[in-house]
């Protein structure tokens, strides 16, 4: 679900730097891709913050996997507030979600045994650089995306 | 879910303010042990209040920090329709979702759901009064940036009391996630636009 919500967010950006339609998709599948990334990374930082895992990684998948599908009423709110509200305010909708969905997989951790300061230390530290690299990612893009449609 | 027993008979409230900052680092933990002994209206005094400055902030930047008479009438006006969607309204989100998830068998109770719908706005409070605080020292437009943010950080909150409604059942808690949060953002967008100068 976290895929889909990384897609929308992608799309919503794109309706915003760019006038041409062909843009969404073309934005919509590299924030997937982007997205389900950095959600990987997410997952193996905090799954190895988890003291004698062994071998069992399947309740550890699955809890950041559930707090990671958190972010889709983030996208589809920002999406309400972009076509329904007409605000240009999709980068603060993403930005909060992966904040609080990093803080719930944080959390979803902590009950798996994770110490509590590492993990949300570092769910933080992927909140923050993820959000930055969003938009610098869309800085880059918008030229090209304007161009390539 | 029902009030847990302690020794003494009933589970001791902890004191508030460290109910509000706790729910930011882990909300589910913290509304399933700690609900429960809060009273429900210390709870929507927190939602209360949350919506209340949250609202006044969006008056001061709709009159560009005026302070004029019709600023105040402005700002006392939206004010109060944030103290009421902040109690009445959301005690009307938890009757709402409560219903809706009757399906599920749940077996929290109303008081619960009541108690953790008001206090999963922790977060918009403790924004709304850190932005509060940068616009009247600072000048800062902060609806947006402290406003709107502490209201998204809600919807985490908000998401794990209406998983427990919900059973863990991951559909339909999104669902009604997104209902709550879109209802309680269109009543916020309808109530600045229409009390704008």
């Amino acid at each position: 679900m976290s895929t889909i919500a990384f897609a929308l967010f992608g799309a919503l950006m794109a309706r915003s730097i760019s006038s041409e339609f062909e843009a969404v998709p073309l934005s919509a599948l590299l924030a997937a891709v982007g997205g389900w990334l950095a959600v990987r990374l997410l997952h193996l930082v905090l799954v190895a913050a988890i003291p004698n895992i062994g071998s069992d990684r399947v309740a550890p998948t699955q809890a950041v996997s559930a707090a990671m599908s958190l972010l889709l009423p983030f996208a589809l709110l920002a999406a309400l507030a972009e076509l329904g509200l007409g605000w240009q305010a999709t980068q603060a909708f993403f930005a909060s979600g992966l904040m609080c969905t990093g803080a719930a997989a944080a959390a979803a951790c902590m009950r798996l045994g994770a110490p509590a300061l590492r993990v949300v230390a570092l769910s933080g530290l992927w909140a923050l650089t993820g959000a930055g690299a969003w938009m610098q990612m869309w800085i880059a893009l918008a030229p090209w995306l304007d161009a390539s449609a | 879910m029902t009030d847990v027993p302690t020794m003494a008979g009933t589970r001791a409230a902890p004191p508030l303010w460290r109910v509000v900052v706790a729910i930011m680092a882990a909300p589910g933990e913290i509304l399933r042990r700690h609900a429960s002994a809060l009273p429900a209206s210390l709870a929507l005094g927190v939602s209360g209040t949350a919506f209340a400055v949250f609202f006044a902030q969006t008056a001061i930047d709709l009159h560009q920090h005026s302070w004029n008479a019709e600023a105040l009438a402005g700002m006392a006006v939206l004010s109060t329709i944030g103290a009421l969607l902040g109690t009445l309204g959301i005690a009307l989100l938890a009757v709402l979702n409560f219903v809706l998830s009757r399906p599920f068998n749940s077996t929290v109770s109303f008081g619960w759901t009541l108690r953790a719908f008001a206090l999963a706005y922790s977060p918009t409070l403790i924004y709304a009064l850190c932005g509060l605080v940068f616009q009247l020292t600072l000048g800062w437009p902060t609806t947006l940036a402290f406003g709107v943010t502490g209201y998204l950080w809600a919807l985490g909150p908000l998401h794990a009391a209406v998983n427990e409604l919900c059973q863990s059942r991951p559909l339909p808690a999104m669902v009604l996630t997104t209902l709550n949060g879109a209802l309680l953002l269109l009543a916020w967008a309808g109530a600045s636009m229409g009390y704008g100068p």
